[in-house]
């Protein structure tokens, strides 16, 4: 019994029920949370003493940077879902933050390389955490194309599936030996276990923009799963219903 | 036993010595030296290959900037606090480029000195406003704050 | 005769019928390897610079030329239906599979690399080390291409896809060899980077067979 929360995640119906509710949730308080942060970070934090108002991309680069190394540890877990307990929605799930993690890792780059230019001088460098980045990019894109080839979804999504647990083993590999290769990016300002390296007036609004990064990629994410579910379904009975009623 | 379970055992067996084999070489490796990134101390003692494209990491030392007013030519120390090791170099340097400030130079050594074809600025994990840091210069605890960041 | 050495009989008696599809990639290698003066300069200063990094790309391109169809001939004419019923793990045929592939397929590209060198005048400690890592490097290269063949088998539109979706994959054998190139050059410590490579080649070579058996699987189960 204790496993009935888990197990309604396999029926899709469920799921495109109560989405449309979360959603709406997820929106409004990405919305509210962006623009205070937003609002905040650029406008009324204080300048920094060496880089002056150019490190306020920061409100944009670190949540979006995070967000992208997130969604593949979640779509990796949605992949381990999908092998052992078979769920279809973890399919969709997978299908939904794959193109959502490629759009997040594009931005993170192409702030960083906005961001390079003041400070470092140069739009690319072909350093450790630039070039993870690039190439998580292109394990994205690999699980994007991958289904894109494939007629059937179910073997689509196992095949993703695959690739995406083989790329999560590696990913730790490829960072150690990237970092060996080439350092140049500064080590993070927040890190969860010890106090952030800026003060409260820079790090509060950073935190409120993350917090709000994280919740808009879910508006994101479930929106393109509803859209998904119901095209999956489209021969079920509720479905049907669905459309013809409205 | 019967041939099914010999088989299930020989591909257990398999799998567990290519791992052990494979801890093996890591730990190997890891006992070794296997950086390319040198700190100045290592260039002077001579760790550093000469001739071949090496990066050095350091701060560049106060008071060794030395611009050739009529062309891009720069020459200045870089500096881990024990040793220096002079760079020389030609081109456009970073905004954050000056002295106190974190570098990371790839080039190679040259008679003793180190001549760049990059140069590029290194900026710390540490935001804060201005104010902040004027005082903490007055109270002499900025090089302090990043002396012990660098080390 | 077990079942292990008539896969690869087998095999020898495929590449005797198409001797072709050997040399094709061997042909590559050397075609790329002659563009670089041409695209660059006939300076061989400059060329014996590059030329073992060029050698290890090419290397690296003909080998996943020639890996991308590596299950599609035995996906059409059923014999990979047949392995599911043999009495041997699929995962262990499969890795004899790539074994096989890797002794008459792999090793002839590396065989060449000497001609290739001296066609861009590699000096001889960096080709001795050029070698050696490929031998290292490749099978894991070799695993890893498979398992894009394999994920991509079922699909009809799969052309190169297998290979892209694979290659941010290579990137730590890429970089450690380029290492090793980098410190033969300078007569440095080869070794413990060697090791390095050897451990990846290990691991990759102990669980991508195990990965590539599920791809199968699927494809199979998916495709009738």
């Amino acid at each position: 019994m204790g496993w009935r929360w888990f197990h309604q995640w396999g029926s899709p119906r469920w799921f495109y029920e109560r989405a449309r509710r979360w959603q709406l949730v997820c929106g409004w308080l990405a919305l509210i949370l962006l623009t205070l942060g937003s609002l905040w970070g650029l406008g009324f934090a204080p300048v920094d003493y060496q880089q002056g108002n150019s490190y306020r991309i920061i409100y944009l680069h670190v949540p979006v940077a995070f967000l992208a190394q997130a969604l593949y540890a979640a779509m990796a877990v949605c992949a381990i879902v999908l092998f052992v307990w078979k769920m279809k929605l973890a399919d969709v799930a997978m299908q939904s933050i794959a193109v959502a993690g490629f759009a997040f890792t594009a931005l993170s780059l192409i702030s960083g390389a906005v961001w390079g230019k003041p400070t470092w001088g140069t739009y690319w460098v072909w350093d450790a955490r630039l070039t993870s980045m690039l190439i998580l990019a292109f394990l994205y894109l690999g699980a994007i194309g991958l289904r894109a080839a494939f007629q059937d979804p179910d073997q689509a999504g196992k095949a993703c599936g695959i690739l995406i647990l083989v790329g999560v083993v590696n990913l730790p590999i490829i960072k150690y030996s990237v970092e060996w290769w080439n350092t140049l990016h500064q080590p993070a300002s927040l890190k969860l276990t010890e106090k952030p390296t800026m003060p409260a007036s820079m790090w509060i609004p950073l935190l409120i923009n993350i917090l709000g990064y994280y919740i808009a990629a879910a508006y994101l994410v479930l929106g393109s799963m509803r859209a998904t579910v119901l095209e999956r379904e489209r021969r079920a009975i509720w479905v049907r219903e669905l459309v013809n009623g409205a | 036993m019967n041939p099914k379970r010999k088989q299930r055992l020989f591909i257990i067996l398999g799998m567990v010595s290519g791992l052990g084999i494979a801890v093996g070489l890591v730990m190997y490796a890891l006992s070794q030296n296997i950086n390319l990134f040198f700190t100045p101390t290592q260039i002077v003692k001579g760790e550093a290959p000469s001739a071949q494209m090496i990066r050095v990491g350091g701060m560049v030392a106060d008071g060794t900037v030395d611009r050739d007013p009529q062309s891009l030519r720069v020459a200045f120390e870089v500096t881990d606090f024990d040793h220096n090791v002079r760079v020389s170099y030609e081109g456009i340097l970073p905004d954050l480029f000056r002295e106190g400030q974190g570098v990371v130079v790839q080039g190679r050594i040259n008679e003793g000195q180190f001549v760049a074809s990059e140069v590029l600025a290194k900026h710390d994990e540490n935001y804060m406003p201005p104010e902040v840091t004027e005082a903490l210069r007055q109270s002499g605890k900025l090089d302090q704050m990043i002396g012990v960041q660098k080390q | 005769m077990s079942i292990e050495k008539r896969m690869l009989v087998r095999e020898l008696k495929l590449i005797a019928a198409r001797p072709g599809d050997i040399f094709k990639p061997m042909w590559f290698t050397l075609l790329v390897i002659s563009m670089v003066p041409l695209a660059l300069a006939p300076d061989s200063q400059l060329l014996a610079e590059i030329g073992s990094a060029m050698i290890w790309v090419a290397t690296l391109l003909a080998l996943l030329l020639n890996t991308e169809h590596l299950f599609q001939s035995d996906f059409s004419d059923g014999v990979l239906e047949q392995w599911l019923f043999l009495d041997r793990p699929l995962a262990w045929l499969v890795g004899v599979k790539l074994i096989a592939h890797w002794l008459f397929n792999v090793l002839p590209l590396i065989l060449i690399t000497p001609v290739a060198g001296l066609m861009l005048s590699v000096s001889t400690e960096v080709l001795l080390a050029l070698f050696i890592t490929l031998l290292v490097a490749t099978p894991a290269l070799t695993c890893f291409s498979g398992l894009g063949a394999a994920l991509t088998l079922g699909s009809s539109r799969s052309g190169i896809l297998g290979v892209l979706v694979m290659m941010p994959l290579f990137v730590p054998v890429v970089i450690l060899a380029a290492g090793v190139l980098i410190r033969a050059t300078d007569g440095s410590d080869t070794l413990p980077l060697l090791a390095l490579l050897g451990a990846f080649s290990v691991i990759a070579a102990t669980l991508v067979p195990v990965a590539v058996s599920a791809a199968i699987r699927l494809n199979i189960g998916g495709s009738n």
